[in-house]
């Protein structure tokens, strides 16, 4: 178990580093540059060629990497050009927003399909299986920024329930940052939800219609203690990997939902920072994204193997 | 700013008929209930803020920075303005008055300006802010990071005596007082250096209080300040990205101003708690053709072009008409504007003649490269192209980002047709002059004679009345020539709360907030 885990540990640096490489050359090779860009329309092909010699754009691009990768290593990130701090600084502030909001949309999602999952997948059929499946179509169907407009719409215009937008830091007010929260975490859930909610539907009606089931009934067990101990404990490892799949999706920012909201997470970060080409704010938050779902795999990686010993032996 | 805003703003209307509905039925909320819920907010983020006056402004982007020096953003210097004072400072109407400087004088020959300053002005850190301090601020504008060093390298700065400030020219320039009224020519504390962009130092009515990146900027009063203290304590600088969300805001009172889209003007325009500021840009829109392309070379084809477009009908439907269609490239507002938008009206029949002439009767195939960051450009560049389809001219559009767009398009000249805007400026001549063959803002590649030679006069001219003619007459020429399609001076409409009294909008990107009050 030991070795497997520090296999995958060398594999995750491994993706990180080209991650960061593919983020840099790309980068580099599209076109426009931070030059053009602070100078404007006005500048003088002189004081851009001066302004891109400042900026460090004209030393070689091997040197300019490495120089990076060596401030990563020592923990430093560079100077984010755009709001002139450290890039570190301005992705702690950008990264709680990110990790809370897809916290909140997966334990929503996992609630949801959970519950509706695991009864209509015992009672197949039923009218509660027509919900779910209902359920399941228009959350697959819907595009999350609209549902988050109709959302904001009736539960912050209409019913004031919830602040139209902005973000309160979990420190500052844990129930404000909640309530901030809430709108957002809901529209992204519902994407989730969708394809969870089958996942979960499908493999409960896979356990419960297994032989085995039958020898259950023959033991003479209760119905609860059968689902919850025989059923439950098999059919859920893979929609429980599945929704840490999707929450590894999450960190990698929700740009729409985080514009609509106005929160400041990562996804707009991202955005903000390659349209601005401020490079070393892009390789951070590129490699903060990265790191996550690197990070999140291997989590769900060491859960199956936990609940799954056929698993372990076939990792090298 | 995104790709999928073209889809959003399909959205966005049954949105405004969702808003729409909810007024109806009469759950509009009163103003009792929105004092009570701002006050709810303002307790749960700082309790001693009950008191204040605090004015919130609804903004897109952050700015890129807080150094007006080291920026070409609109949205940065608009801020800026508030931090920051220039020497002198334009009003409404585009007239120069004091600011820093309490007087000035020009030599007989034009070429020295010579700057009385306000006594015992302090920056907001306690330095001294004496001529001295300003000359270094504006050698720090000529350092190659600043973005303006065309504009003001032809001035040299001499500090006189604490208060006195000497700016020498080598060529006569007629615009030289202006240039020191623009957001960028504000006067820095250089000793800051470069922690200016988040740590600004000025001597302006207001100081940074705390800048939360993709969130908030927060201006507080300065108490150090020179001038007459501003009725505003607080500017608040809410980042809201998405039109809707700045809509319902506006409306439940989060935001007390903001500067609204054309859709969003229509959606409120029924709405009495709101007023709405409007005034032309002093911009200029248009579309650009390369003169470097062979058939763009040929003025027939050029007016082809400007035949073939109905140019109100582009205004309405991309701009539901809040613009004033020009001819030439020159905003109304500023001195010596001629109405020259007549030159060559919509008529797609002449626009075939004058094509066959040219020897384009089978047609022509044309790029057109549209910045994707200004959906409205992108949006007006589609029209053109479809209204330039059916006088048998093919464009093939392809949609770059800003910082592409600006590396390629502007600066590479890598294009036949693109969809732009310029801001205005307060003197005619550095609106005019990247017409000019030689000018590095050239972009269209035109070249004329008559019109070189008149530039140059301008530039040497110091009757007024004379330097009014030949602006006329280059505008004329411009009508003529049509090195561009000329769109309109975009009316741009503030959406403010019956409280704000007192904003304006003035010719060049600032907002002045010391002159804004809340009334009660």
């Amino acid at each position: 178990m030991l070795k497997v885990v520090a296999y995958r540990c060398g594999a995750a640096l491994a993706v990180l580093f080209v991650c960061s490489l593919m983020a840099f050359c790309i980068l580099r090779v599209a076109p426009g540059d931070a030059a053009t860009l602070i100078l404007g329309q006005e500048a003088t092909p002189q004081a851009v060629e001066t302004m891109r010699q400042e900026l460090g754009l004209n030393t070689p691009l091997v040197q300019q990497y490495f120089g990076w990768l060596g401030g990563v290593l020592t923990g430093n990130l560079g100077e984010s050009r755009l709001y002139a701090m450290p890039v570190t600084g301005v992705i702690a502030q950008a990264f709680p927003v990110t990790l809370l909001l897809s916290l909140y949309a997966t334990a929503l999602a996992l609630v949801i399909s959970l519950g509706f999952g695991i009864a209509a997948g015992l009672h197949p059929n039923s009218w509660v299986d027509v919900v779910a499946r209902i359920l399941t179509q228009f959350g697959s169907a819907m595009p999350a920024f609209w549902l988050a407009i109709m959302l904001m719409l009736f539960f912050s215009s209409y019913l004031e329930w919830f602040p139209v937008s902005g973000y309160v830091p979990l420190q500052e007010d844990p129930l404000g940052c909640i309530a901030s929260l809430t709108l957002p975490a809901c529209a992204l859930a519902a994407g989730e939800c969708g394809v969870l909610l089958r996942t979960v539907r499908n493999s409960v009606l896979e356990a419960a219609s297994h032989d085995s089931m039958l020898s259950t009934q023959v033991k003479g067990l209760t119905r609860v203690r059968v689902i919850c101990i025989y059923i439950l404990k098999g059919a859920l490892v893979a929609p429980v990997t599945s929704a840490g799949m999707q929450m590894a999706k999450l960190l990698g920012g929700t740009v729409a939902i985080e514009s609509i909201f106005a929160l400041p997470g990562l996804g707009r970060l991202l955005l903000t920072s390659v349209e601005q080409r401020d490079l070393m704010l892009v390789l951070g938050v590129v490699i903060v994204i990265a790191a996550c779902i690197v990070l999140v795999n291997l989590l769900c990686d060491l859960v199956i193997m936990a609940l799954n010993p056929g698993a372990r032996q076939k990792q090298p | 700013m995104f790709s999928q805003k073209v889809t959003r703003r399909e959205v966005l209307g049954g949105a405004l008929a969702f808003l729409a509905l909810a007024g109806l039925s009469g759950c509009n909320d009163t103003p009792e209930q929105k004092d009570g819920q701002q006050g709810n907010q303002t307790d749960a983020t700082s309790a001693s803020s009950s008191d204040q006056k605090v004015l919130k402004m609804g903004i897109g982007v952050d700015p890129d920075g807080l150094d007006p020096q080291r920026t070409a953003a609109a949205a940065t210097l608009e801020i800026t303005a508030n931090l920051y004072d220039t020497l002198v400072e334009v009003t409404v109407d585009g007239d120069i008055i004091p600011a820093l400087a309490k007087s000035w004088d020009v030599s007989e020959d034009g070429l020295t300006l010579t700057f009385t300053l306000q006594d015992g002005v302090t920056f907001s850190n306690g330095n001294p802010c004496d001529a001295n301090a300003c000359v270094a601020s504006f050698e720090r504008l000529l350092d190659p990071a600043s973005p303006k060093i065309s504009q003001y390298s032809g001035y040299t700065f001499e500090a006189l005596d604490e208060t006195t400030l000497a700016v020498h020219t080598k060529t006569l320039n007629v615009s030289a007082l202006s240039d020191f009224a623009y957001a960028w020519a504000a006067v820095v504390d250089v000793t800051a250096g470069e922690k200016l962009s988040s740590q600004p130092v000025g001597t302006g009515p207001y100081k940074l209080d705390v800048w939360t990146p993709q969130q908030k900027v927060v201006l507080v009063r300065n108490e150090k300040y020179w001038g007459q203290k501003p009725d505003i304590d607080r500017i608040e600088f809410t980042v809201l990205p998405d039109s809707t969300s700045q809509l319902v805001s506006l409306r439940k009172g989060e935001i007390d101003l903001l500067m609204g889209t054309s859709e969003q003007v229509e959606a409120l325009q029924d709405d009495t708690t709101f007023q709405f500021i409007q005034a032309p840009q002093n911009g200029v829109q248009l579309m650009a053709m390369n003169s470097e392309n062979k058939a763009l070379a040929d003025v027939r084809v050029r007016k082809a072009i400007n035949y073939a477009v109905n140019k109100q009908e582009l205004i309405d439907s991309v701009w539901w008409g809040q613009g004033i269609a020009i001819g030439s490239h020159y905003p109304v507002m500023l001195k010596g504007y001629i109405d020259c938008s007549n030159t060559y009206p919509y008529d797609p029949e002449k626009a075939k003649t004058l094509l066959k002439e040219a020897g384009y009767e089978n047609g022509l195939t044309l790029n057109m490269r549209l910045p994707k960051d200004y959906q409205m450009y992108v949006d007006a560049g589609q029209i053109i192209a479809d209204a330039l389809k059916k006088v048998g001219i093919t464009c093939k559009v392809e949609i770059l980002e800003w910082a592409a767009w600006l590396d390629e398009v502007y600066t590479g000249r890598k294009y036949d047709l693109t969809v732009v805007g310029h801001t205005g400026r307060l003197d005619p001549i550095t609106l005019l002059a990247r017409y000019e063959s030689t000018s590095s803002e050239n972009y269209m590649n035109f070249s004329n004679e008559e019109l070189d030679k008149m530039l140059a006069q301008y530039r040497t001219e110091l009757d007024e009345e004379k330097r009014i003619a030949i602006v006329q007459d280059i505008e004329t020429l411009l009508a003529q020539e049509v090195p561009a399609l000329y769109i309109q001076d975009p009316i741009t409409t503030y959406i403010a709360a019956q409280k704000v009294q007192g904003f304006a909008m003035y010719p060049i990107d600032i907002y002045q907030f010391k002159y804004v009050t809340l009334s009660e």
